[in-house]
């Protein structure tokens, strides 16, 4: 079955690459990255995962080899999870020839996303519908829909599209606030009262780092301690992120 | 307070969340119901003791317990279900509320701020990670 380990092995790193630059927990990809390895009857199969990068170890020919993949970019896409994690079990299976591996893979990997206006519309309905688990009434819940729907648009634009995840989460909690301040404004024009606490915690809510964190202490407490720290410091970073931009704004211009 | 609109709140924001996620389309009505259960439970709980800890917890193993059971069903990862699942839950705001009493140098609420948050998202991380062994014992179980 084994034509050659070094395509194999490429083929394993490039599975648990995508997956993880899509949000999968470390052990998900460690696991993913060691059964394809290990379905080529390969000795000595290392691999050891943190969300920055994977290194692996393989034993063939007599001798130890090492690999490492630095991973950049990460966001959540569970679907491209879900697929790599079929894919990896049709490999092992043996329902995929290697040559065709790594075209599946490239498919996987660009796999298409909801389209950006349908995107769009649902950050708006996640965070205005949060807003009402806040006890939120109708016009906060309208208001909640707008920021979310104005924040998501604007940080959609190249220019902030393409800087580091701190300066893009600064940018989030600046235009939380400031769209906030304008539909205050907006709405009070026209008589109608509103509780803008509300407002920005439902329109914080695709922002903020829960997910992250609670991820984090999961990894710390089934025993990835690294993973764990990482997750956690990411976590803390974009917190603080966020509330340098909505409190710098509020500082200045007190609602 | 009233179940029968905050399920519905809950579930439409978890549908949300699970787009923005880019969920498989044909999971996302199901994995919206993870988060309406978790967030019913949280509830209920809740309205019983006043504890948000405790609370967290039952959320999380109701997330946790239906994740699994529809990972089983559908043959899938569980993190699917799982991740929408727990957004209702996870102290996001909680973590954000913390920053910004720091920033504006209120240390003694930002402690008390903080660790309920730690402590909420530690009762959903164990949560989790307690239905996902259930899960497992119950795959070797069916395997006989």
């Amino acid at each position: 079955m084994t034509s050659n380990p070094q395509e194999m092995i490429d083929i394993a790193l490039f599975a648990g690459k995508t997956m993880l630059e899509n949000g999968a927990e470390t052990y998900r990809v460690e696991e993913t990255v060691q059964r394809i390895c290990e379905a080529q009857n390969l000795e000595e199969v290392n691999c050891f995962c943190v969300p920055t990068g994977i290194f692996l170890s393989v034993n063939f020919e007599g001798h130890d080899h090492t690999y490492v993949r630095r991973i950049k970019k990460s966001r959540i896409d569970l679907e491209v999870i879900s697929m790599v994690n079929d894919f990896s079990r049709k490999l092992t299976g043996g329902a995929i020839k290697p040559q065709e591996a790594r075209i599946d893979l490239e498919k996987i990997a660009a796999s298409p996303k909801f389209p950006l206006p349908v995107r769009l519309g649902f950050s708006g309905v996640a965070g205005s519908f949060f807003a009402l688990l806040f006890k939120a009434n109708s016009t906060e819940f309208v208001g909640t829909f707008l920021v979310c729907l104005v924040t998501a648009t604007l940080l959609e634009l190249h220019e902030f599209k393409s800087r580091s995840y701190f300066i893009k989460h600064v940018l989030a909690g600046i235009l939380i606030a400031l769209s906030t301040l304008l539909i205050q404004t907006l709405f009070s024009h026209y008589q109608f009262s509103l509780n803008t606490d509300i407002i920005i915690i439902g329109a914080l809510m695709p922002h903020v780092p829960g997910v992250a964190f609670t991820n984090a202490l999961r990894d710390t407490i089934s025993g990835d301690f690294l993973s764990g720290v990482s997750k956690l410091s990411e976590a803390l970073t974009i917190a603080v992120a966020i509330a340098i931009g909505v409190g710098g704004v509020l500082q200045f211009l007190p609602l | 307070m009233n179940f029968v609109s905050d399920a519905f709140f809950a579930f439409a924001s978890t549908f949300g969340f699970a787009v923005l996620f880019n969920i498989p389309r044909r999971y996302l009505v199901l994995a919206s119901f993870c988060g309406m259960f978790g967030w019913l439970a949280y509830l209920f709980v809740f309205s019983i003791t006043e504890n948000a800890i405790i609370a967290s917890f039952i959320g999380g193993i109701t997330v946790g317990i239906t994740g699994e059971f529809m990972a089983r069903l559908k043959k899938q990862p569980a993190t699917l279900f799982v991740v929408p699942g727990i957004i209702p839950l996870v102290p996001g705001y909680g973590l954000y509320y913390t920053m910004s009493e720091i920033l504006q140098r209120d240390y003694t609420n930002a402690v008390s701020v903080g660790f309920e948050a730690a402590l909420v998202a530690v009762s959903i991380a164990s949560a989790i990670i307690i239905a996902t062994a259930l899960g497992r014992v119950l795959k070797e179980w069916l395997k006989g």
